[in-house]
């Protein structure tokens, strides 16, 4: 798919030139204030939670806080290998919000007669379809899961896609995540087995910027080929899902959804002015180019943004557990035969952190270069001035991990990045909810070592929350905050929004 | 009452031999043992005991998204014969590595988009190459007959049936809109974009003639010749059997059989009968053969698949008791690379293998390397012949039972697993996996055989429990010997190769294939002369789950 007819035909037509992107629109709704995004960016296999939580300060306020300092740990298995926060916090601090103490309460709690095994927490790998849906899984197994309901950026994308006239509901990407539970975050609704990250940079450009450039009548001409074919395509599923039965036909009212959606961007496409940026001109697949792949996904997603084809993007950065993807370009600890794998990949780096001080260095510098991907984009979008602001403080970029520590659902990092247009409560707070261990416990737990069995169950001893509330609550308030409030989002008995995230 | 409604009263079966912490379940049935032999019976709509077919006999009817590789496949046969190159969409998520299984295939916009996006490409292809696919004069037949005679011709193979003359006019419309901006070809190619993005290209129907809710249905001829060769070539119909079931000469089991036998004569069919077999085997993902190990390539990987390819197929082709040859073959082929992991000689093709180092597929370096990770695991073999060859579930593991007892450089593979039976939050399960496993302990991760682990000489002693052949093992031949004369397994494997036809979960379908008398014996022959794999697609082919529905709506 490298070398698509329209792609040969921009190119032959020597139309792919980088131009200034335009915030105008033709016929369009006319945009009155900076509008509000969401970009919400995943991936996998825990924290080190040393590494991760800062050091809170005497005062006890929200914004007294340090990074965790190598070496300021107690004598004993617990050090500190690396502030994984830092590159953030150095550049964005008070753009910040640390929320913690969430646990996917959707994932470990659901049940439902038709699974055929039992959801456990200690099986985070099969979290991703709760994570963003707040909803008990409608199909599970160990291994497979399909979701309860539509992810959080869908329900809120659509609502603004439409209301606004943009191009995209939403945009799902990624780097290196393939297809179903264990590659996306982003579920179109009830039995969803997921939506596919567009992880090849040339496949994300031509989406987003193909025909942008092409002389009008080619444009018009494309878009009528298009039209015709959809339309006859929306035709024939009302045709089809007509004799099939309650389960088909969610599949088919899906593909219907999907077909008008195409439609949809064809039909305000036209109605947009914005100029491509330079087309990729490589889908930067192999494992050393992981980097600039990362990279130019981010430089599209902010153009797209910057455009404004779209308000709400997921962006995630690998499989759940990790694939073959080798972090070559951070040094030579990172390459060679890992601790169970043939390679020395992220989840080998998960399972083994614990094994030494080098694995726990391993498993934060991973951590801490992904954290150096978000400050990129976050980079990027403050860089570019927007109303009185810049892009970020109409951003909400949410960095999430589907898993805590030890490969479990509770516990899940967030970081909040940009208040979303003065709609979260930003500041460089670290905001924690649920109960969270004294320091008398932290003597305590400081003299466990880092991990270990206990009652039979391997357990994280860093003195983190005691107990937590369900993360649908950071469902609810993004939404608030987007402007498309809701009461309570996927299972209602988890509640409503945690206040004291928002304004 | 029939008995298939006694089976289904008495299932889902509870081993007893499980305590609290963990359950296994037998999903399949237990037939009734009777065997009379292989002799093909025309079984037409009544069930075992003579008596009516009912629909709850049957599975729902349905329309199931083609896989990934089916859809592929479907874009190179149908519009790219010559193309070298393949264009196609991305993998989907595999459940119980099969990559076919109906809860995994839905359409997403990321589908449709990239759908679209391969359309256009796979238009301009066949525009560039007309002739590959179509011919017809356009300047002596005129441009519009063609097209016309494009859209039967070509939307025939497409969507596998003919088109009734409302899709055609519709297609006509498509082609005249694009006519007018492009020429003859281009207004082609914008018809094939549509045909591969219409739901009758990505859906394969199983619904059979409309008919009230809740009632026995048949397929329709069509349906069975996709049935067929999707299952048999992974890919759609070829023109004969599309020209049988246009006669309608797809609906009783002897006509069914004869058109098997021709597609199985294809050269399509193996290739696509192995899929099923790596996918059973769990040999699906070539990458998870990768080890750590001096010895492992990309390149081992593939002398290892071929090798096992290899069995598969003499055991599928050539074997009249392939079960036996799959599971107990005292021979195997090997090319040099392989003969480094054997120890013998680099030029050696044909291996004679001794029955206390080596037997059948369960011994084949391809089937050890994908059950292991970094070291040897007894979990992950135990757990392949419960869920896979005894057709039985097992609870997931608690919380915190990610991380496998440590190994040392003095303990064995056994030692480290003793844990495991000694406490008892984790006996419960895994007593019913590492007995099993532990019959592996004389191989490595790239499946050599190793006399003595950290100077323990290793047994390969293991047992089984919970199945009809129960009983302590020695080592993959003892194993491989029991799993070999299980009435169970082989009702399993009938009943794996029907989820893998049928594309679901199969527990009541293969409680009514087990009612099937010629399906259970055609599994279960080995009285008269053994078990052919061939025999057992081919009476499945010819069963009333394969052939029937219950149907859902008008």
């Amino acid at each position: 798919m490298r070398n698509s007819s329209r792609r040969r035909f921009l190119q032959a037509a020597g139309l792919s030139g980088a131009m200034l992107p335009l915030l105008s629109r033709v016929g369009g709704a006319q945009v009155v204030s900076a509008p509000k995004r969401l970009v919400i960016m995943c991936w996998s296999n825990g924290v080190r939670r040393n590494d991760y939580w800062p050091e809170l300060g005497p005062t006890g306020g929200e914004t007294d806080w340090t990074l965790p300092v190598i070496g300021s740990a107690p004598a004993g298995h617990s050090k500190v290998a690396l502030p994984i926060l830092e590159p953030l916090v150095k550049e964005f601090r008070n753009d910040m919000l640390l929320v913690g103490g969430m646990d996917l309460n959707a994932f470990f709690d659901a049940r439902r007669p038709n699974y055929e095994e039992t959801p456990r927490a200690g099986n985070a790998h099969d979290d991703m379809s709760a994570l963003l849906t707040g909803a008990h899984m409608a199909q599970y197994k160990f291994g497979f899961a399909s979701a309860g309901g539509e992810s959080i950026e869908q329900f809120i994308g659509k609502q603004l896609a439409t209301q606004e006239g943009l191009a995209f509901n939403s945009l799902v990407v990624g780097a290196k995540a393939g297809s179903g539970w264990q590659g996306t975050i982003s579920y179109a609704g009830y039995d969803d087995p997921g939506i596919t990250p567009e992880n090849d940079p040339e496949a994300l450009f031509r989406t987003l910027f193909e025909g942008r450039n092409l002389p009008k009548g080619e444009f018009d001409k494309l878009s009528a080929t298009r039209k015709s074919i959809l339309d006859l395509l929306g035709k024939d599923l009302q045709r089809f899902g007509s004799r099939l039965g309650t389960e088909d036909k969610r599949k088919i009212d899906a593909h219907l959804a999907a077909i008008r959606e195409l439609e949809r961007q064809i039909n305000t496409q036209s109605a947009v002015e914005c100029a491509a940026p330079s087309a990729p001109n490589s889908d930067l697949g192999a494992n050393d180019e992981y980097p600039a792949r990362v990279k130019t996904q981010l430089d599209l997603i902010a153009t797209a943004l910057k455009c404004d084809l779209t308000r709400c993007v997921t962006f995630n950065f690998e499989n759940t557990g990790g694939n073959d993807l080798v972090f070559s370009w951070l040094g030579q600890e990172f390459t060679g035969a890992g601790d169970e794998y043939p390679t020395r990949q992220h989840h080998d780096i998960a399972h083994n952190f614990f094994r030494s001080e080098l694995g726990a260095y391993r498993h934060s510098r991973v951590n801490q270069w992904f954290m150096e991907q978000v400050a990129y984009l976050a980079r990027l979008l403050k860089s570019t001035p927007e109303g009185e602001g810049t892009m970020l403080d109409n951003t909400a970029i949410v960095v999430l991990n589907s898993m805590g520590q030890n490969h479990s659902a509770y516990g899940v990092p967030c970081v909040i990045v940009g208040s979303c247009g003065g709609a979260l409560r930003t500041g460089g707070r670290v905001v924690r909810f649920g109960e969270w261990a004294t320091q008398a416990d932290r003597a305590f737990y400081w003299g466990q070592g880092e991990l270990g069995w206990l009652n039979g169950e391997q357990v994280d001893f860093y003195p983190g929350h005691v107990t937590g509330v369900p993360h649908n609550g950071l469902l609810v308030a993004l939404a608030n905050a987007m402007g498309t409030p809701v009461p309570t989002f996927g299972e209602a008995e988890y509640g409503g929004t945690l206040s004291s995230l928002l304004v | 009452m029939n008995s298939l409604r006694m089976r289904a009263s008495l299932g889902p079966v509870l081993l007893s031999i499980c305590c609290a912490a963990c359950t296994a379940q037998i999903d399949g049935v237990a037939g009734t043992g009777n065997s009379i032999g292989p002799t093909p019976v025309v079984v037409d709509v009544t069930n075992t005991q003579g008596g009516e077919l009912l629909a709850s006999d049957v599975a729902q009817a349905r329309a199931r998204r083609l896989s990934s590789r089916e859809i592929n496949n479907s874009i190179r046969s149908v519009f790219l014969p010559q193309q070298q190159t393949p264009i196609g969409i991305e993998a989907d998520v595999f459940k119980d590595n099969y990559d076919n299984q109906y809860e995994t295939l839905s359409v997403s916009l990321t589908l449709v988009e990239r759908l679209q996006s391969v359309a256009e490409e796979v238009g301009a292809a066949v525009a560039s190459n007309l002739g590959g696919v179509f011919s017809c004069d356009s300047a002596s037949v005129g441009e519009n007959p063609c097209a016309g005679r494009f859209i039967d011709e070509v939307g025939l193979r497409a969507f596998r049936r003919p088109l009734d003359a409302a899709e055609k006019q519709r297609l006509l419309g498509v082609y005249e809109a694009a006519r007018g901006s492009t020429d003859f070809k281009g207004g082609l190619a914008t018809v094939v974009e549509a045909l591969i993005q219409s739901p009758y290209f990505i859906f394969r129907t199983e619904l059979g003639e409309p008919t009230g809710p809740g009632m026995l249905v048949g397929l329709t001829s069509y349906e069975i010749a996709s049935e067929l060769s999707y299952l048999v070539w992974g890919g759609p119909p070829d023109d004969e059997l599309l020209r049988a079931a246009g006669e309608g000469g797809l609906t009783t089991a002897p006509q069914i059989d004869a058109q098997l036998t021709r597609i199985l004569a294809d050269p399509r069919a193996r290739p696509g009968i192995r899929q099923f077999f790596l996918q059973w085997l769990d040999l699906g993902t070539p990458e998870l053969l990768l080890k750590n190990d001096p010895e492992s390539s990309p390149d081992m990987v593939a002398s290892m698949l071929a090798e096992t390819g290899g069995l598969l197929d003499r055991a599928f082709w050539e074997q009249a008791d392939g079960w036996a040859t799959l599971l107990t073959s005292n021979s195997t082929t090997i090319d040099a690379r392989l003969s480094r992991l054997y120890g013998v000689s680099a030029d050696t093709v044909t291996l004679p293998l001794t029955s206390d180092r080596r037997i059948g597929v369960f011994t084949q370096p391809a089937f050890l390397s994908a059950h292991t990770r970094a070291e040897p695991s007894p979990i992950f073999l135990g757990k392949f012949f419960r869920n896979k060859v005894f057709c039985q579930t097992l609870a997931p593991p608690p919380p915190g039972a990610g991380v496998a007892p440590a190994k040392s450089e003095s303990s064995t593979t056994r030692e480290r697993f003793a844990q495991h039976s000694l406490d008892p939050s984790c006996s419960g399960c895994h007593r019913l996996m590492d007995p099993i496993g532990l019959a592996f302990e004389q191989y490595d991760v790239m499946g050599r055989f190793i006399e003595s682990e950290n100077g323990t000489i290793l047994t390969g002693q293991g047992s089984l429990d919970g199945t009809d052949v129960d009983g302590p093992i020695l080592g993959v031949a003892g194993l491989a010997n029991s799993v070999s004369a299980s009435r169970n397994a082989r009702e399993c494997f009938a009943g794996q190769m029907l989820k893998y036809a049928l594309g679901r979960e199969t527990a009541i379908e293969t409680a009514r294939l087990a009612e099937d008398q010629r399906v259970l014996d055609a599994a279960l022959a080995s009285s008269s002369g053994g078990t052919s794999l061939r025999g057992v697609l081919s009476a499945l082919a010819q069963s009333s789950v394969f052939r029937f529905r219950s149907s859902v709506a008008d």
